[in-house]
């Protein structure tokens, strides 16, 4: 049986949108919506950054020091979160230098660092030397996700997914089209598939290496799929529609959810609004609409292992980098951090 | 999320050109207290300044729901989405679409999105209209058409750059296209931003909703003309006209007072909605029946038939001088008692119109539920808006209907109050709407 065991809460003073870990756990980053960037240490040391003029929408750490942050003031900043110091800022669509930056994601192992505002798609190396500049997508890039070893990235826009390889300081473009825009994306661990959740409610998949006609859609979801997640393993994924999540098993040969049975997760009485599973564990977690939080260790049981609950609906949901700990936000500017007892 | 805490959206239409963005940039720099954020999907003719503009991209995609013109904006459900996590930051949204852009997929939207219904109120259409050139799009631009459709509120701008008379003609003409929306003249898209802000369009619990100047009873004949006829038979005689048939009924009145014939009305409203047959060796008589005359030959003689000496009256589909038509009786003309003339004023040219309905009394809910099913289903396509306030057989409440092509919303309205007239008013708007269908089949509907 897990157990959460409250280990620090404190008041946020704006509504938070993202949260991070940095590598070695022991400090904590939250984008807040009027643009800054609370920082939390361990030890109790408490900052504030004025990240963005507008609404910060991403943050990331690149090493314990430095944080990334993305805007909707158009541009992503690097942060040296022990001096306070502006490092770097880019405008990363530099047509429309306000448009919103998005998306942005990091891969340790390769180091890339993935941000998009509008059409417009840059890769950064470690250095924060631009390596890539997509500009090929013919709409805004709703969603951006990394394969575990960071080598593929997938990136949905209206209209299809963008698969980039990364293999040798080179890369390969993947081209998969598909008329629909896009609500979540999730490119499997092991890199064998991409999963998108649609706006009209399916739940689709293109398995990998890209063939034309062998992707795979999953319908009958009541509502718009907003949340995926896969185990470690690449064989489970969950999804999130409204206040139910479903699990489908990669069971075919090809290890496609063809013929799986969904299990449907229902115990949330509030629409999901955030759902995370474990990178090496076995544990997920979700939080609702009305600050009710599960933790699930699905497929050993389809039981809840344990819940808590938090003052306003669930906005970020965050394991630590050793998994040992688990931090949440809710609407109403809580931050709240549990350890997890197993 | 109660409705007053929903965030109200206004979107905005208009050529590029038009006067959008001064507009925008009007409504952003008055002193409302309003917090704005501006949704805007082109680069307008000046910049605007203000912190919360997004950029849209146009993603316009058909929903996997069966309804074939049911399109919707992905990325603008997306941008709100993203919006509500700084919702404490506005209190309004404004929602630009391009010069070209069909504002249909915008408005559905927020019919089928379950967030959007949650989160959002649709406020209004704003479309704002270059007076001076909108006359080279007019005529032969779909998406002008249907943006000056859409709305609820219409801007006639750049008037210090027309005369008068040119301006008249402008309004009269965008008036026949949509009977409903407000139309206001500007310059420089100056205006009190009680006129475009929180008007409420789509929130039809209102008491009268739709513009009453445009919703005289309906009814599906153009004619009636009551007749003094001593007992004996009468030749009705008719020649080709602009129609190849015309519907009639011939009632007997028993004097001229206006409740006489306001029953006959009635009855002859009733009577339209069925389905309409040839008379019998030519002979109209008396009576509960729709008859259809058959004037595709140069000439063509009916007989009316009264039975006894005393009033009727002729409620005929369209004026019987259409046809050149005369009442006669062994060679000699009978004068009528008096004519009446309904809907003429509704007679345009235009593709995109209103049709507007009013009538006093119940309809029957099952089939009132028949008849909307089945015409959102053929005719959704064409059908732009459509709003409407009716009175249901047994229910206290007013119905109240609002819908953009084939998806719209029912919500049970205000209490009608004791003696209060239950008027219905209903009200479409859209590309070749047949009037006379839609009023027949509505009548079709009365309990």
């Amino acid at each position: 049986m897990v157990r959460l065991k409250q280990y620090f809460t404190t008041t946020l003073a704006d509504y938070p949108i993202d949260c991070a870990w940095n590598p070695s756990d022991t400090c904590l980053a939250v984008a807040l919506a009027g643009g800054e960037v609370f920082i939390k240490n361990l030890m109790g040391i408490e900052t504030t950054l004025i990240a963005h003029k507008v609404g910060c929408t991403k943050v990331v750490w690149l090493d314990d020091v430095r944080l990334a942050t993305a805007g909707q003031d158009g541009k992503l900043n690097i942060w040296n979160v022990e001096t306070r110091d502006l490092m770097g800022s880019f405008i990363i669509n530099d047509q429309q230098p306000r448009t919103w930056v998005e998306q942005l994601v990091y891969s340790p192992q390769t180091q890339l660092l993935a941000v998009s505002a509008g059409k417009s798609l840059k890769i950064f190396d470690q250095n924060m030397t631009l390596r890539y500049h997509f500009s090929c997508h013919d709409s805004t890039v709703s969603g951006l996700s990394f394969s575990e070893n960071g080598q593929k990235l997938a990136a949905d826009y209206y209209g299809g997914v963008n698969l980039y390889q990364f293999i040798n300081n080179d890369y390969q473009l993947e081209v998969m089209p598909y008329p629909i825009s896009f609500v979540s994306l999730a490119v499997s661990p092991n890199g064998r598939f991409v999963a998108a959740g649609t706006q009209d409610k399916c739940l689709h998949f293109w398995l990998l290496p890209y063939n034309e006609g062998e992707d795979l859609e999953m319908t009958g979801y009541p509502k718009k799929i907003e949340h995926l997640a896969w185990l470690p393993s690449s064989q489970y994924i969950f999804t999130a529609a409204k206040r139910m999540i479903i699990a489908w098993k990669m069971r075919s040969e090809q290890g496609s959810p063809e013929g799986s049975r969904p299990v449907k997760l229902d115990d949330h009485e509030a629409p999901v609004t955030q759902l995370i599973t474990q990178k090496k564990g076995r544990l997920s977690a979700s939080g609702d609409a009305e600050g009710r939080i599960i933790i699930w260790d699905y497929p050993a049981t389809e039981y809840i292992q344990t819940e808590w609950e938090l003052n306003g609906s669930i906005t970020t949901l965050t394991w630590s980098n050793d998994e040992k700990r688990l931090a949440a936000t809710s609407e109403k500017g809580v931050l709240n951090v549990w350890e997890i007892q197993q | 999320m109660k409705p007053s805490e929903k965030v109200p959206v206004t979107i905005l239409t208009g050529f590029l050109g038009s006067g959008k963005t001064t507009l925008l940039n009007h409504i952003l720099t008055q002193q409302h207290g309003k917090r704005v954020a501006v949704i805007e999907n082109e680069f307008g003719e000046i910049g605007i300044d203000n912190e919360l503009v997004i950029n849209a991209d146009e993603e316009i995609f058909e929903m996997n729901n069966g309804c074939i013109c049911c399109t919707v904006r992905g990325d603008l459900i997306r941008i709100l989405s993203q919006l509500m996590k700084r919702k404490d930051k506005f209190d309004y949204i404004m929602l630009e679409t391009t010069g070209m852009a069909n504002p249909a997929p915008v408005a559905q939207t927020f019919f089928v999105d379950d967030e959007m219904q949650e989160k959002f109120q649709l406020d209004g259409i704003v479309t704002v209209v270059d007076a001076k050139h909108v006359w080279l799009h007019l005529d032969d631009s779909d998406e002008t058409k249907e943006q000056i459709a859409f709305a609820d509120v219409l801007l006639l701008n750049k008037t210090d750059l027309v005369a008068p008379q040119e301006l008249e003609k402008l309004e009269a003409r965008i008036r026949a296209m949509n009977s409903q929306a407000k139309i206001y003249r500007t310059q420089n898209a100056q205006i009190d931003l009680d006129k475009v802000l929180n008007v409420k369009a789509f929130d039809l619990d209102a008491k009268t909703l739709l513009n009453p100047e445009f919703l005289e009873e309906e009814v599906p004949f153009e004619q009636a003309t009551v007749l003094h006829l001593n007992a004996g038979e009468y030749d009705l005689t008719l020649e080709v006209g602009p129609d190849d048939t015309m519907n009639l009924t011939f009632l007997p009145l028993p004097d001229t007072s206006d409740e006489a014939f306001l029953i006959a009305k009635k009855q002859s409203i009733y009577i339209f909605s069925e389905i309409a047959d040839p008379p019998i060796e030519e002979e109209i008589k008396p009576g509960f029946h729709l008859y259809e005359l058959d004037l595709r030959q140069e000439v063509q003689t009916y007989q009316i038939v009264a039975p006894r000496t005393g009033f009727y009256v002729l409620f005929s589909q369209h004026g019987l001088d259409e046809f050149n038509g005369t009442i006669t009786q062994n060679g000699l003309g009978i004068e009528p008692v008096e004519t009446k003339a309904f809907a003429h004023s509704h007679e345009h040219d235009e593709t995109v119109t209103s049709v507007g309905i009013a009538y006093e009394g119940d309809l029957d809910p099952m089939k009132l539920n028949e008849w909307l099913t089945y015409l959102l289903r053929e005719k959704g396509q064409d059908i732009f808006r459509m709003k409407g306030i009716l009175s249901i057989k047994y229910d206290p409440f007013r119905y109240i209907y609002q819908g953009v092509h084939m998806l719209f919303d029912s919500t049970e309205g205000k209490l009608w109050e004791t003696n209060e007239p239950r008027l219905n008013q209903l009200v479409f708007i859209g590309r070749n709407l047949d009037r006379t269908e839609l009023t027949r089949d509505f009548f079709g509907c009365i309990a």
